[in-house]
Formats: C-alpha cells, sequence, structure tokens
C-alpha cells in the first residue's frame, strides 16, 4: 500500500517538474505573442498574459516599417536552394564513397570528415576575401554557392546507402540505367528517411544562419529574415510591441512548419546521435 | 574497368569536392596564413610577422579575458544543458501520450532563429518592463540589470544558450533511452531493486557513449557562440560577455586586424581539435 502510493506521488512530482521547465521553456513565446498583441500604451499594464485589447494594428505597422515579405522570400530562396544542393551534391559523392574504389579515397573520406571541426568563425575572414574576388559581395549568390555542399550530408547519405543492397543497383544496370539514373530512379528515392533529414538540416542551418550573412549583406532589399530582425531591432530598441509584432512575424510560421515536420527531424537527430 | 570506375568516382564526388577546396579548405589554410601576418585585408602587401600575433594574444588582457569568458559559457551551457536533457528525458521515459506535448514543446527554441529569440530575450530580460525582473519583484527580491550589469550579463547569456540547447539533449537522450534493452529493466525489478539504484549504476552506464556525445557535440556548439550574444550583449558590458567569435568579428571587420582575428580563429580551431581527439581517445578506451 505504501509502494503504491509512493510511486503515484513520484509520478505527480515528475508531472510538475516538466511543467514548471516546460512553462519557462515557452515563456519567451508566449510573452513574444502576446506584447505583440497589446496596444503600445498598455504594453506592459496588467493584465500581462492575455491581451483585454486585440491589437493588430502592431503587425500592420511593422511590416509598414520594413519589408518582411522581401526577408520571408531571400530567406526562402537560400534555404531551399541550399537544402537542394546540398542533397544533390552529397547523394553523388555518398554514393561513389559507398560504392567504388578509386585512388586517394580514404585520405578524401578522413579529410571531409575532419573538416567538420573547423570552426566557422575561423572561416570567415578568408572567405569573405574569397567573395570580393568573385564578385559576389552583398548578394545573395555568397550565401548559396559555399552552402551547398555539406560533409554531414556525405557522411548521413552514405550511411544509409550503405545498407541498400548492390542487387537493386544491378538490376536497374541491366536494364541499362547510368550510374546518374541508378542514384536518382533506385538510391534516393530508397533513402529517403535519411534525405529528408539532411533537407530538414540544411533548410535549418540556412534558415538560421547569421554571421555569415551579416558580413557579406549590406543592402536591406538582400537581408534574410534573421538579419531583417537585427536590424529592425537595432532601429525600433524598445518600441516593444512594434518589436514584438516583428518578431512573431519571423519566427512563428517557421516554428510551426518545423514542428510539423518534428518527426523526421527528430528521428534523424535522434539516429544522428546513437548510431554515432 | 578499374580506371572507368575511378573516373566515374571522381565525377560523382567533384561537385562537392570542388566546394569543399574552394570554401573550406582553401579559405581554411590561407587563415593560417593570413594568421603570421599584419595584413589590414585593404593593403597588397602583407607583412609577414611570424607568430607575433598568437604572441600578442596570449599578452593581450582582451584576449584572455574573452578566453575566460568563453570558457565560462561553454562549460556552463553544456553541463547544464546535458544534466537536465537527461533528467528530462528520463521523466518524459515513463509517460506516453503527453511526453510528445513536452517534446514539442523543449524541442521549439532548436527550431526558432536564434537571432529572434534573442530580440524576445531582450525584453525578457529588461529591467522595467522585462518579465523576469517583474517575477523577482513580486517575490520581493532583487531584480538586476541583467544585461547591463557586468556581474549578471554573463549569466543572462547562458540561460539563453542553455535554453536553446535544451531540446537537443532531451531528445537525444530520449532515443538513447528507448533503445535500451528492457530485459535488463525487468530483471532488476525482480530482485528488487530501487529506482534511483537503476538509474545510477544501469542507465547512467548505458547512456554513456550518447553523454560522450551531446557532451563534445555541445562543447563544439556552444564555443563558437555568437548569434545571441550578438543581439544582446556585443560583448558587453565591460567585455563581460564577450566571446571568443565576437572578438574575432570585431577585430576583423569592425578594427580589419585580419592577422589577429585570424589567430583568435585559429586558437578556438585548436581548442575543437583536442576535444575532439579526447573524444578518440574516451571512445577507444570503452571499446
Amino acid at each position: 500500500m505504501m509502494r503504491k502510493f509512493k510511486k503515484i506521488s513520484l509520478g505527480l512530482a515528475d508531472h510538475l517538474v516538466l511543467i514548471a521547465i516546460s512553462s519557462i521553456v515557452i515563456l519567451p513565446f508566449v510573452w513574444m505573442i502576446t506584447t505583440s498583441l497589446k496596444p503600445p500604451k498598455l504594453a506592459f499594464a496588467a493584465p500581462y498574459l492575455i491581451p483585454t485589447h486585440f491589437h493588430w494594428q502592431n503587425f500592420v505597422n511593422a511590416w509598414h516599417e520594413a519589408p518582411f515579405s522581401r526577408y520571408y522570400l531571400n530567406s526562402i530562396i537560400v534555404a531551399v536552394l541550399v537544402t537542394f544542393g546540398q542533397v544533390f551534391t552529397s547523394a553523388l559523392a555518398a554514393y561513389a564513397f559507398d560504392r567504388f574504389e578509386f585512388p586517394l579515397k580514404k585520405t578524401l573520406w578522413f579529410t571531409l570528415l575532419a573538416s567538420m571541426m573547423v570552426p566557422l568563425p575561423l572561416l570567415v575572414i578568408p572567405s569573405f576575401q574569397i567573395i570580393q574576388h568573385l564578385h559576389w559581395a552583398d548578394n545573395l549568390v555568397a550565401l548559396i554557392i559555399p552552402r551547398c555542399w555539406s560533409a554531414f550530408g556525405i557522411l548521413l547519405l552514405r550511411q544509409f546507402i550503405h545498407s541498400i543492397p548492390r542487387d537493386f543497383d544491378d538490376a536497374a544496370k541491366m536494364d541499362g540505367a547510368s550510374t546518374l539514373r541508378v542514384i536518382w530512379t533506385v538510391i534516393l528515392p530508397l533513402a529517403r528517411p535519411a534525405v529528408a533529414t539532411l533537407a530538414l538540416f540544411a533548410f535549418l542551418f540556412a534558415w538560421n544562419d547569421f554571421l555569415w550573412p551579416l558580413i557579406v549583406l549590406n543592402s536591406p532589399e538582400h537581408f534574410t529574415v534573421p538579419l531583417g530582425i537585427a536590424n529592425f531591432s537595432g532601429k525600433y530598441g524598445t518600441r516593444w510591441t512594434l518589436l514584438m509584432a516583428a518578431t512573431v512575424s519571423a519566427t512563428i510560421p517557421a516554428v510551426i512548419a518545423f514542428l510539423a515536420m518534428q518527426k523526421s527531424l527528430i528521428r534523424g537527430l535522434a539516429s544522428g546521435g546513437v548510431n554515432e | 574497368m578499374r580506371n572507368r570506375q575511378a573516373r566515374t568516382a571522381y565525377l560523382l564526388i567533384a561537385p562537392a569536392l570542388l566546394l569543399f577546396i574552394g570554401f573550406t579548405a582553401y579559405p581554411f589554410i590561407w587563415s593560417a596564413q593570413i594568421s603570421l601576418t599584419s595584413w589590414d585585408g585593404l593593403n597588397a602587401v602583407k607583412k609577414f610577422v611570424g607568430f607575433q600575433n598568437y604572441i600578442n594574444l596570449f599578452g593581450d588582457a582582451e584576449f584572455r579575458k574573452s578566453l575566460s569568458v568563453t570558457t565560462i559559457y561553454t562549460v556552463s551551457v553544456t553541463l547544464i544543458s546535458t544534466i537536465l536533457g537527461f533528467l528530462i528525458a528520463l521523466m518524459l521515459q515513463r509517460r506516453g501520450k503527453s511526453s510528445v506535448i513536452y517534446r514539442t514543446i523543449f524541442f521549439s527554441p532548436v527550431v526558432t532563429a536564434t537571432v529572434a529569440a534573442a530580440v524576445v530575450w531582450q525584453l525578457l530580460f529588461d529591467p522595467y518592463v522585462g518579465v523576469i525582473d517583474l517575477g523577482l519583484k513580486a517575490l520581493h527580491l532583487p531584480g538586476p540589470n541583467w544585461l547591463s550589469d557586468t556581474h549578471w550579463a554573463l549569466p543572462a547569456v547562458i540561460i539563453v544558450g542553455i535554453w536553446k540547447r535544451l531540446g537537443f539533449a532531451v531528445i537525444v537522450y530520449a532515443a538513447g533511452l528507448s533503445s535500451l534493452p528492457t530485459s535488463c529493466y525487468e530483471a532488476a525489478d525482480l530482485d528488487g531493486v530501487s529506482g534511483w539504484q537503476k538509474v545510477r549504476y544501469m542507465t547512467i552506464p548505458l547512456m554513456r557513449p550518447v553523454t560522450t556525445l551531446v557532451l563534445i557535440t555541445g562543447f563544439i556548439d556552444a564555443i563558437q557562440v555568437f548569434d545571441h550574444i550578438f543581439i544582446l550583449t556585443s560583448g558587453g558590458p565591460m567585455g563581460s560577455t564577450n566571446v571568443m567569435s565576437l572578438l574575432l568579428f570585431n577585430q576583423g571587420f569592425k578594427l580589419f586586424r585580419l592577422g589577429y582575428a585570424s589567430a583568435i580563429g585559429w586558437t578556438l580551431f585548436m581548442i575543437i581539435l583536442a576535444l575532439t581527439m579526447l573524444q578518440w581517445q574516451i571512445r577507444r578506451r570503452h571499446e
């Protein structure tokens, strides 16, 4: 009897702890949404959590002050192209590393993996010089081309391709398919879980990237969402209702989209972590 | 046949390899060269100064401060988010449907653009209208001026770092826990082993590979932190949050001391290299 009681109360304690921690974790989201909906004058008057008047004007003003649709468009262009680029180059390279023997294979593989240790802040100084030589400064191309490969992507896809029996390749080759065609029509569809994981990672990274766009871009019409928000916050410092309407615009749609896809994202994260 | 195979292989690797060479390998090696010069990025002449930048670095009070700030930030964020992530994953293990909701909540900061989140945290930390100080005042506790107080700015950015990292640790641990063999636990139950003992003598040792991974990736991630500190404090006040990436950014892109900034970058790389080798050592010992 005593034992049973203890078990139940332990479960309840767990729940309370979890509720407490998750309340802290979602507090910034709640506070952001609430503030964005309050009239500027009542922004910090009680009641704190639920606004009494819904002041949608903040959103109209925020979108009027800064071209958020432009930022979204830029971010989507960059993230989509980077995602396709990474999937494409990683799939080809991963297939070659798994299925073929060639000179310097081991050296190349080790070098690619070792490159994951290089910190991005170290690379930005010479990379910016390279970008200037290529006349890509203040151009979205500078955010796309250098990011169209991924050591992590090659590693992830190679692991997965390794588990696909070679019989599948051979059958397609018997039918006269070229290597590219085999990769495209046989391997990639079979490797869908790994491709989905890589795509989500690539997209997420490109979407959140800040340091590199900060260095490369100057003109507001080229800004991505993070850069637009940083710029907006520098300009409208403490006009919090306006600023929160801007951050809601910049984050909530993306967060909802990512959470909708979270199953494969989480599965990928988890498998990457556990199989390591 | 062998030759043809090699040619096909190289053609397939070419796109990734060329991008790797042009935008990772070449800049990486070039930055080592820059770090041995006093180049300002504009002058055509790159004056070779040997290891002077590195010598100056360790004599520079600003860099030493930055090194200690980065260490405190990295260790606190990684340790706290890992321990907390493990405990949360343990609690979630026993829940059915509700764990999905919790997981989604813990995961949402991971998918939120850091810059946007930082702007919201700026409001939360505000000494007059921020919810944190309002809460502390309601409890009759003194609410510090978080972001402009030399003692509280670093804890503030550490809190945001943990908030951002926690979800990753939870997800990886949750996956690790779900892959543990249930038979051992059932046997332990029959022997009347207590819950705490199971965690201490079974779960923690079994989870060691996962823990190593969460810690090492956490260290490598945190040591390069830039985004939210740039927004919240820009390294201030008085350098109390001036982590190495921010110092590098300011030296390289505000003061145009590219040689010096590259030396900071290489120091950062050396630390990451040492940590990674440590991970290999640990893994080898366990195999």
